[in-house]
């Protein structure tokens, strides 16, 4: 594999998603979104640092999902449905170069989409931190920049896996599905594996509830691991161990997911 | 030289998966500095086999090779120009843009390659436009930005599927034109087109497919020599 | 200006007008729907909060905005809060999806004190905080000014105002409230352990020099309820004994 081929697929996949118009009307919803905030947060009353937290990484979260699923999603669909995937690959690129270029590139651009949206998040907080100092007593920068780094890992793995499934079909609407029903349970996984380990020894589960819920706890990825605004909002503390796990896992996650993706890929026949 | 042994390549199409047979044992060879001519009705395994000379699909039995090497090693596409029937290059982009795309890959060096990328855009009369995002161009217009990105890394070997198609007779005298010069230059070429006159024109050796398979070979010169009409041969061969 | 512009201009104020009467009609409308159709549903938490994913806080954060605004709408309307069983079970979703979530339990606990007498049901959402909050001294502080002002239990919000100082962030005040409480509670020996404690963890000079003052007041009110319970222990014994005793 050679960084030269991925850095010119990575760069060609970042330019061709700036270009796209949406882009931009999600930036402006970012701003508009931190405005709403800073309106909002005069309705509280004693916990106005929490809400205005709450609000602007909520916010950052929601608009960088939709930067993903409608705009990243769509780079490797368009590559394969407007057939541009033929352009690449006359050239001397292998499948694996593609592959990992375009993941290169969607995390490149997802990365800079939430960056663009914290910095309209970092303004609203500066904002309401000078319209109510008062309530702002407690509140950490590091731990805010820590929930944002979080949620960038959340989103490099969400983008392995819409590229792995860009592998396995090539129907646009089934790789939207597919991601966002992966994003879901990767979201509640956790939950409902614990719940459910608790509840068993009142209600018994059947064999295959019980085992399909723990299959899925051990392969899906677990996203709310990335979800820290809670501890950024009440100023929870979180250990440098956990944030290293976390990139760890993420990491891993990635490298797991992408290899399987260029191997279903270099076996596929392109449509 | 490209090695053709015995390819085989199978669709699935529709809820049953009934299959068919796009490319049906086809063997032949492409010899180095010719250009080929690839003709036949519409589903007669032309694009397939385009396909899978780049590398896109596999065959299902046999083998293809490009100077030893497999389609699927991409290697073997290290000195290969690609024009695809409907090229579609992103929207949103420049000719520029996708030249520095093709630039980043090569070893040439900047002087070069930005003095080839000037002699192909004045060639299809696309420099006062290399700027423009390509959702400007038209139909014509991206077939010409086509040729520029698939000449632009000077390739040895040169692929083009339906490449007059959509294209006005000046456009199509450019390209005519191109074709030749390349052919001059020594250049493998593979063309696969519905105008034949084109094929007539540009090509030493033509191929007639139907049903996966070659029905028949011509050599250029036989069907000069023997004031041979390539429509009538082509109409009879296929039907 | 153009002729076709004006004529543009025109068609557009005639449309503006026509959407504007029309949106008149149908708030009006919608108004009505609304009240006829609605349904107070409440998803519990359970539910709720896997449901929400990562946006379990800002749900949170909505759900106190409809918790407020169904306050405000039902004080407006009836100038009383009737469905107190909603305002309960919506904080009781809200916190349990944040437990941290202070405004919740505050606005809470504060609006069925004072609006709806029901004291108890007020300290049962403190209890909560209580235990979520642990390092806060809030709960303990509003339950202590429920039992001083609402139920009349001087010697209950002594206690609870002694747990409030004891946690960072109470006000500087408090201490002496604290202390007045359980003086006037006659629970003089209780306020004299507290301030020799307050003194002990107080890093301000002044305010424990303040502290020392109230503990030597709290000392001869402990000296003078000693002398008292000597003195009813004689008059119970019916042996005679002298105020000067008494004093000494």
């Amino acid at each position: 594999m050679r960084v030269k081929q991925i850095k010119a697929i990575a760069l060609l996949t970042f330019k061709q998603a700036l270009g796209g118009k949406a882009v931009y009307g999600i930036i402006l919803g970012a701003f508009f979104c931190s405005a709403i905030t800073i309106g909002l947060a005069g309705f509280f009353m004693h916990d106005i640092d929490k809400v205005a937290i709450d609000f602007t990484l909520s916010f950052i979260s929601f608009c960088s999902l939709i930067l993903l699923f409608f705009v990243g999603a769509n780079l490797i669909l368009n590559d394969i449905n407007k057939k541009t995937i033929y352009f690449i690959l006359s050239k001397p690129f292998s499948r694996q170069e593609y592959i990992i270029g375009k993941l290169a590139g969607l995390i490149f651009f997802c990365t800079t989409g939430i960056i663009i949206f914290s910095i309209a998040g970092f303004i609203t907080i500066i904002i309401i931190k000078y319209m109510y100092s008062a309530y702002f007593k407690d509140f950490i920068w590091s731990l805010f920049f820590t929930a944002i780094y979080a949620h960038i890992l959340m989103v490099a793995l969400l983008n392995s896996i819409i590229l792995f499934f860009s592998t396995i079909t090539f129907n646009s609407f089934l790789i939207l599905i597919s991601s966002i029903t992966t994003y879901i349970v990767g979201q509640t996984i956790e939950e409902i594996y614990f719940y459910i380990k608790n509840q068993t020894s009142i209600i018994p589960l059947s064999y295959f509830v019980e085992n399909t819920i723990n299959a899925m706890y051990y392969i899906a990825p677990n996203l709310a691991l990335f979800d820290l605004k809670t501890n950024a909002a009440h100023c929870i503390p979180i250990s440098k161990t956990y944030i290293l796990s976390i990139t760890f896992y993420a990491v891993t996650y990635i490298i797991l997911i992408t290899t399987a993706s260029c191997i279903i890929f270099s076996k596929r026949d392109l449509p | 030289m490209i090695k053709i042994n015995s390819v085989t390549k199978n669709f699935k199409s529709g809820i049953k998966k009934s299959l068919i047979k796009a490319v049906n044992e086809l063997s032949f060879n492409i010899h180095k500095n010719k250009t080929l001519g690839i003709i036949g009705p519409n589903g007669a395994g032309k694009t397939s086999l385009l396909k899978m000379i780049l590398g896109f699909i596999k065959p299902d039995k046999g083998f293809i090779e490009i100077n030893e090497k497999s389609p699927m090693d991409y290697k073997s596409r290290g000195k290969t120009g690609y024009l695809p029937e409907n090229p579609y290059y992103y929207d949103n982009l420049t000719l520029n843009e996708l030249f520095l795309f093709s630039f980043q890959i090569t070893k040439t060096n900047k002087y070069d390659f930005k003095k080839r990328a000037d002699y192909l855009l004045k060639k299809t009369g696309l420099l006062s436009v290399r700027k423009a995002k390509l959702s400007s161009y038209s139909k014509g217009m991206l077939q010409k930005a086509g040729i520029c990105l698939a000449l632009i890394n000077n390739p040895d070997l040169i692929i083009f599927d339906e490449p007059t198609s959509g294209l006005d007779p000046i456009a199509r005298k450019i390209l005519s034109d191109i074709i030749l010069d390349l052919k001059n230059k020594n250049k493998t070429i593979i063309i696969c087109s519905h105008i034949l006159n084109d094929i007539e024109k540009l090509c030493d050796q033509i191929i007639i497919m139907a049903d996966g398979k070659i029905k028949a070979k011509y050599l250029k010169k036989d069907l000069v020599k023997n004031k041979t009409d390539l429509e009538q041969v082509f109409i009879e061969t296929v039907m | 200006m153009k002729k076709s512009h004006l004529k543009y201009l025109a068609i557009f104020l005639i449309l503006f007008f026509a959407y504007y009467l029309n949106f008149l009609f149908l708030s009006n409308e919608r108004n009505i729907f609304r009240n006829q159709n609605h349904i107070k549903y409440l998803i519990p938490s359970q539910i709720s909060g896997p449901l929400s994913m990562e946006f379990k806080n800002i749900l949170c954060d909505f759900l106190f905005l409809k918790l407020i605004t169904f306050t405000g709408k039902q004080l407006r309307n009836n100038k009383k809060i009737h469905d107190i069983n909603y305002i309960i079970s919506l904080t009781n979703i809200i916190t349990n999806l944040d437990p941290l979530f202070w405004d919740p339990y505050f606005f809470s606990c504060m609006m069925i004190a004072w609006n709806c007498d029901k004291y108890n049901l007020a300290l049962k959402i403190l209890k909560k905080a209580e235990k979520n909050l642990e390092n806060d001294y809030r709960p303990y502080y509003f339950a202590g000014f429920i039992y001083y002002y609402f139920l009349k239990n001087q010697e209950k919000a002594g206690e609870y105002m002694v747990k409030a100082c004891k946690l960072p962030g109470s006000p500087e005040y408090l201490p002496f409230f604290a202390a007045k409480l359980l003086t006037s509670s006659l629970k003089h020996k209780q306020a004299a352990v507290f301030l020799k404690y307050m003194i002990k963890n107080t890093v301000n000079k002044n305010i424990a020099r303040k502290f020392e003052k109230k503990l030597k007041s709290v000392n001869e009110l402990i000296l003078l309820e000693n002398a008292g319970e000597f003195y009813f222990d004689k008059l119970n014994n019916r042996s005679t004994i002298s105020i000067t005793h008494i004093v000494s």
